[in-house]
């Protein structure tokens, strides 16, 4: 038996599996690797072990004992102790005092005793070998590597048995990667168990004994790391899907009328002058590092957003003033946040489908019942939703279903121009293939169709033509040969040695 | 499964309306002479005059906000009759849809504030609540003007039998208001925005403009409700709504409205009408001192709330 067990692990939110049956097993004078894609699962996993999560089901052992954690309090005292992805300081006080928060040492008269609190902290940065901190200066004024590393040292102060490192070193100067790699080391010869978490393959190769995958938020596997570590295999266990069979035929059906042209579209600091064509019957994808002004490009489409500069929806310039106006004008947004934006996850299907079209369903001055019942029955079977019934609540249906149901929504309305914002996010495989069979479908209805995604490996499978946003604006356009990950990838950050915008190429 | 939860919500209503005649049965026999037909015409009028407060009431507590400003748009509301008519029937073609329309300008000016400028419902009605009562005390100098037209008198006090005529117009009302909340466009609406203002912005709603029509809708209600009620106690007085404040937000909450909006029926408002009258009644009747009666109202105002919450709590699960 291991010393530390999370056996049969599972966590949904609102019905979305984010961890479905995961092990993982870790022993005293370990540094295990805790691998997988963005959403894979990792730090809900963590999150479990330090108590911010609760699992619906499995249990944890903890050194032999099987251990209850409802809270960080309970996790502490286990001797768990997390350094989250996300820092959690507080900007006003010094690092000493954010380092020691809860627990500085008080004089004989009960005040704060600072000495005693710096000494404490000069101690600590000794021991773990840290000297270019000041433990009085205010813990925002530091730069980013030093908050990380006054993270790391708040729980080292704490001396846990169990050391989370969660994407630790993503935040660090490089020499203070090998720092954090010498000392994960470190602590596992003294006899605790590291659990470490990067995407950094080196690091791992380097620092770890031990990885364990996740995919999709299931166990993938642990492999040992040792001269016969295949990174290849470690990659694919990750990944762990045969492209060919998952993604749609391109039948590339791109007309040559222009359904939408954007002329030198700005909103603030996120859009910067974008221009496109957007030809009928076209799938234009979306691509770029996350927070290039793409999700803004597509809500200020959707009227969310004021913009300037010009649109032109099938040749005649546009004011989109807001979501009802958009729709109106026959543009329709699949929202980035499903259980947010896209559905009332209290009400029932019917109700999430017939309400943006609600008014052509009322009959004189009452909604037609009937009307409404074909138009929801009509959109669950084009996209195949399975549900109890149309009244089933949202929240009740998995996440693949929930996407479906957002889809009908918006196809209900009929739109002539599709904006779509990473449609599979958190969606089952079986479901992801008939979301992009649906999007080629729509191509080759005529409707022009504008698809971001944040995986490339979509970008490039189910899009006719891509163009990757940098800085706000449209760095680069990519079709048929150009088309492939690597150049959306160099494009994204800029190593295409183009700069600023190109021109739209025509089709 | 759902014809389950819609068997659930229907039951916890008719639930309600059983506490309600229960409740009248006990004081009845405690206390005789409370179920003789003239007093049951009082009580039907005084859930009448409580119905259309909740009634509007409904209506921002179903978008997720409160409307706290009702005793003041109420007091106006009888004032502005009887100064525009001076006790003359005719006048009151046009002086009800003057009434209406101030209720109306009052309510707009609430749900200005809250859903374009965004202050917080509570905040802002409980200022306006002051302001209207700036507004009406200066004006009249605390006196009021004119008097009460017989027409008003004689719908709002008058009836047959077990029933006020002002009870029958209001069950009227109701329909209309009922229709309105679960058969048409603009109803499904009000449920959406209470239920994700952000959802309904994608889904098309013009989420602001509704949010003001709901505070609208409200203060014509107030306004109407406290015009018939200066009929029912043939009288007018500075801070005769007070009462109203509270009671139709209760009323909404026992109705299994929930306070933080997008969930419940308008026909659970009405069975909550009529258990706050019927209680308050039963309170009268027991004998107990004014402070008592407000522990006890405040008490079921608290568990009703109290369950109200809990009830979203497990739907958000």
């Amino acid at each position: 038996m291991a010393d530390l067990e999370l056996n049969h692990i599972s966590k949904a939110f609102n019905g979305n599996y984010a961890l479905s049956d995961v092990t993982l097993s870790c022993n005293r004078g370990e540094v295990h690797a805790l691998l997988g894609e963005n959403g894979a699962g990792k730090s809900t996993l963590l999150k479990v072990l330090a108590g911010a999560y609760h699992p619906d089901e499995g249990e944890i052992k903890v050194f032999g004992k099987t251990a209850v954690i409802k809270n960080p309090t309970d996790a502490m005292r286990y001797g768990i102790g997390c350094v989250y992805q996300e820092l959690s300081f507080i900007p006003d006080l010094s690092v000493a005092e954010n380092i020691f928060i809860g627990r500085i040492p008080k004089t004989k008269f009960g005040n704060f005793d600072y000495k005693k609190l710096r000494r404490m902290t000069l101690e600590l940065f000794e021991k773990y070998d840290v000297d270019e901190i000041d433990p009085d200066a205010k813990a925002g004024m530091i730069s980013l590597s030093q908050k990380q590393i006054m993270e790391i040292l708040k729980i080292l102060s704490k001396d846990p048995e169990i050391v989370i490192l969660d994407e630790a070193t993503s935040a660090l100067a490089e020499n203070r990667v090998q720092w954090l790699l010498r000392l994960a080391r470190k602590l596992a010869d003294a006899g605790k168990i590291v659990i470490f978490i990067s995407h950094r393959m080196a690091e791992i190769k380097d620092g770890c004994d031990r990885i364990t995958i996740l995919r999709n938020g299931t166990y993938a596997g642990t492999l040992p790391v040792d001269e016969n570590l295949d990174m290849d295999e470690v990659i694919s266990m990750m990944l762990g899907r045969k492209m060919s069979s998952y993604f749609p035929e391109i039948e590339d059906c791109t007309r040559e009328e222009v359904a939408l042209e954007l002329k030198n579209v700005t909103y603030g600091r996120a859009l910067r002058g974008v221009n496109l064509k957007l030809h009928k019957g076209e799938v234009l994808g979306i691509g770029g590092l996350a927070g290039q002004g793409q999700a803004e490009l597509l809500k200020a489409l959707y009227g969310v957003y004021p913009t300037e500069g010009e649109i032109l929806l099938n040749g005649k310039p546009i004011r989109i003033k807001s979501p009802k106006d958009a729709i109106q004008k026959g543009i329709g947004l699949v929202p980035e946040e499903r259980g947010i934006q896209g559905l009332f996850l209290n009400l029932g299907i019917d109700f999430n489908i017939s309400i943006p079209s609600i008014e052509k369903l009322t009959s004189g001055l009452l909604v037609s019942r009937r009307k409404e019942a074909e138009l929801v029955e009509k959109y669950m079977n084009v996209l195949a939703v399975k549900a109890a019934g149309p009244q089933a609540l949202a929240r009740e249906l998995s996440g693949g279903n929930q996407q479906k149901i957002v889809m009908a929504k918006i196809l209900s309305c009929e739109p002539e121009l599709l904006l779509m914002h990473d449609i599979t996010r958190g969606v089952d495989v079986g479901t992801k293939k008939e979301m992009f069979g649906l999007v080629r479908t729509l191509a080759k209805e005529g409707k022009p169709v504008l698809f971001f995604s944040t995986d490339v490996e979509e970008l490039v499978n189910v899009c006719d033509r891509v163009i990757v946003m940098r800085d706000g604006k449209v760095a680069a356009s990519l079709k048929l040969k150009t088309l492939t990950k690597e150049n959306i990838i160099g494009a994204s950050i800029g190593a295409d040695g183009k700069g600023g915008d190109t021109e739209d190429e025509k089709a | 499964m759902n014809m389950k939860e819609t068997w659930k919500k229907s039951g916890s209503i008719l639930m309600t309306f059983l506490v309600a005649f229960l409740l009248l049965g006990f004081v009845s026999i405690v206390k005789p002479g409370y179920g003789s037909a003239a007093n049951i015409k009082v009580l039907s009028i005084s859930i009448a005059v409580l119905g259309l407060t909740a009634l509007g009431q409904t209506l921002p507590i179903l978008t997720g906000g409160m409307d706290l400003s009702i005793p003041w748009m109420f007091c106006i509301g009888g004032y502005l009759c009887a100064a525009l008519t001076g006790g003359d029937n005719g006048k009151l073609l046009y002086a009800v849809p003057v009434v209406l329309f101030v209720g109306l300008l009052m309510g707009a000016f609430n749900g200005f504030g809250i859903a374009y400028v965004g202050i917080a419902p509570v905040i802002m009605t409980m200022a306006s609540n002051i302001i209207f009562q700036g507004l009406l005390v200066g004006i009249t100098e605390g006196t009021p003007g004119g008097s009460i037209p017989s027409g008003i008198k004689a719908l709002a006090s008058g009836g047959s039998g077990f029933v006020g005529w002002l009870f029958l117009f209001w069950l009227a009302v109701s329909v209309v208001a009922w229709l309105l909340l679960a058969k048409t466009s603009y109803g499904r609406k009000i449920y959406a925005v209470g239920n994700s203002e952000t959802c309904a912005l994608y889904s098309g709603i013009r989420v602001k403009l509704l949010k003001l029509s709901a505070y609208a809708l409200c203060g014509m209600m107030a306004a109407l409700a406290g015009m018939l009620y200066s009929g029912k106690v043939s009288q007018l007085y500075l801070g005769m709504g007070d009462t109203y404040q509270m009671a139709s937000v209760s009323a909404v909450a026992i109705g299994g409205v929930s306070l933080v909006g997008g969930s419940g029926s308008y026909i659970g408002t009405m069975a909550g009408c009529f258990v706050i009258i019927i209680l308050e009644g039963l309170l009268a009747a027991m004998n107990f001192s004014q402070g008592v009666q407000k522990i006890i109202y405040g008490i079921v105002l608290f568990l009703a709330v109290m369950i109200s919450s809990r009830r979203k709590g497990a739907g958000n699960e």
